[in-house]
């Protein structure tokens, strides 16, 4: 069966059928690679993605059921050259370790930031309890949502380590 | 080889469905369990619907004096949902208590009730709150308790091959609150180790026609009588009612080596969901 997809703001095409997941279409096809495959049970938001701005796990979301809808990832989030302000925080508050989980921990972001762009501290780990950092830095990690947060807001936190 | 359909209509499922009386009939909801469970067991024999653009069963409403949702709704569309809140609070703790973010706005609670899982957080929330489940086929439709979805085998419902749960019928009664409380072994996103759902009319500080369920403790999230009657006898506290659900646990999984950690946890439990409800009740809350 052959669906259309939105990604990253472009119109592409791709044959699938009942066995096919997002993140398949999206890695194999696409060669999209930021969307990881960790535990493949929607338990770990390594593959999370935008799906009409709501976050998913595109490893348990049909690649039938994206047909006809937008698609982000990670590589849909830089602008003319330019990391999106969620990435940038990312680097400036170093939340990245190993880097397996910070595409889907980004995503993750970039859905609740979108909803809500000034989440109190317990609404940022809320939305990201879905995600799971095996290096475990987590503490970084809500630190750059909310610096980036707070740069988006035009605001300057004091109460963060991280400020470039 | 397994064909795929994307029925954009009630009746085009049904009529697919009807056609296909030799195939292995996969009706494909949210995904989120389905992929995990069935993707790599599919074979030429398989017949699998997306159900994703059947339009009926779809919508949050409220009818006359019931709470219709459609099968196909989303936790995460529960859980936002006032009239949802207003007329099934139970429902909207347990979607929003349910998975991950990004598992609860795929999951539909049509999945949750037709995977049958012990361990499920809506379908004791929609016992409790005396749900019927709307099943279609394309031979006639009937209107069954929710509880009586799930078989005795875990894991499977009761439901017959050319079946569709359409939607959930949730009357609403004047007067009731309802909630719902979950034991895991994080504070979010985890399988319930227990969990426990209580709607009931409040009246002059009194609880009566109570409907207290318990899941884990069985195939399917069971009723508890004893505790029902144990909330309307109360006095100021909720003593008879934890000790009831104690008592309940340990008649419902004797010698099960979880036994002990779940009798003294549904007291915990209890506690914290009879305090909600109580709060629920006063209208301290919405």
């Amino acid at each position: 069966m052959k669906i259309e997809i939105r990604i990253n703001g472009k119109s592409r095409s791709a044959d699938v059928d009942a066995r096919t997941r997002l993140i398949d279409v999206l890695r194999n096809d696409f060669r999209l690679l930021s969307v990881k495959e960790g535990c493949g049970a929607g338990e770990c938001g390594a593959c999370t993605v935008l799906l009409d701005g709501m976050a998913v796990c595109s490893c348990v979301t049909p690649a039938v059921q994206a047909d006809g809808r937008d698609v982000t990832t990670v590589e849909g989030l830089e602008e003319n050259g330019e990391l999106d302000v969620i990435q940038q925080a990312f680097i400036d508050c170093d939340a990245v370790q190993c880097g397996f989980c910070t595409p889907g921990m980004i995503m993750s972001a970039k859905a609740l930031l979108l909803k809500n762009p000034s989440p109190t501290r317990d609404e940022i780990k809320s939305a990201l309890a879905g995600n799971v950092c095996r290096c475990t830095g987590y503490i970084k990690i809500v630190d750059a949502v909310a610096e980036a947060s707070a740069r988006m807001g035009g605001r300057v936190r004091d109460d963060l380590a991280c400020r470039p | 080889m397994t064909s795929l359909a994307v029925p954009e209509s009630l009746d085009g499922l049904l009529s697919l469905i009807e056609g296909c009386q030799d195939r292995r009939i996969h009706l494909l909801a949210g995904g989120t369990d389905w992929l995990i469970r069935h993707r790599a067991r599919l074979d030429d024999r398989s017949a699998v619907f997306d159900l994703s653009r059947v339009q009926e069963l779809r919508g949050i409403r409220v009818s006359g004096d019931a709470l219709i949702i459609g099968s196909m709704e989303t936790m995460g569309s529960i859980a936002a949902n006032p009239d949802a809140a207003r007329n099934a609070a139970a429902l909207c703790d347990a979607a929003s208590a349910m998975g991950s973010v990004q598992i609860r706005n795929r999951a539909t609670i049509g999945g949750n009730v037709a995977n049958a899982s012990f361990a499920a957080d809506t379908p004791c929330a929609l016992a409790s709150l005396r749900a019927q489940a709307v099943i279609a086929s394309p031979s006639s439709s009937r209107t069954i308790p929710v509880e009586n979805v799930p078989s005795r085998v875990p894991n499977e419902n009761s439901l017959n091959e050319d079946e569709v749960i359409a939607s959930f019928v949730i009357p609403i009664k004047e007067g009731y609150v309802s909630a719902f409380g979950k034991i895991g072994s994080r504070s979010e996103v985890s399988i319930a180790r227990l969990n426990m759902a209580v709607s009931a009319k409040y009246d002059n500080g009194c609880f009566t026609d109570a409907r207290v369920y318990a899941g884990t403790l069985g195939s399917a999230a069971l009723r508890c009588e004893a505790a029902e009657r144990a909330l309307a006898a109360r006095g100021g506290g909720f003593e008879s009612f934890r000790t009831a659900l104690a008592e309940f646990v340990e008649a419902a999984i004797p010698g099960r080596h979880s036994l002990q950690y779940k009798k003294s946890a549904i007291q915990g439990l209890a506690l914290d969901v009879a305090a909600k409800l109580l709060s629920r009740a006063r209208g301290d809350n919405a």
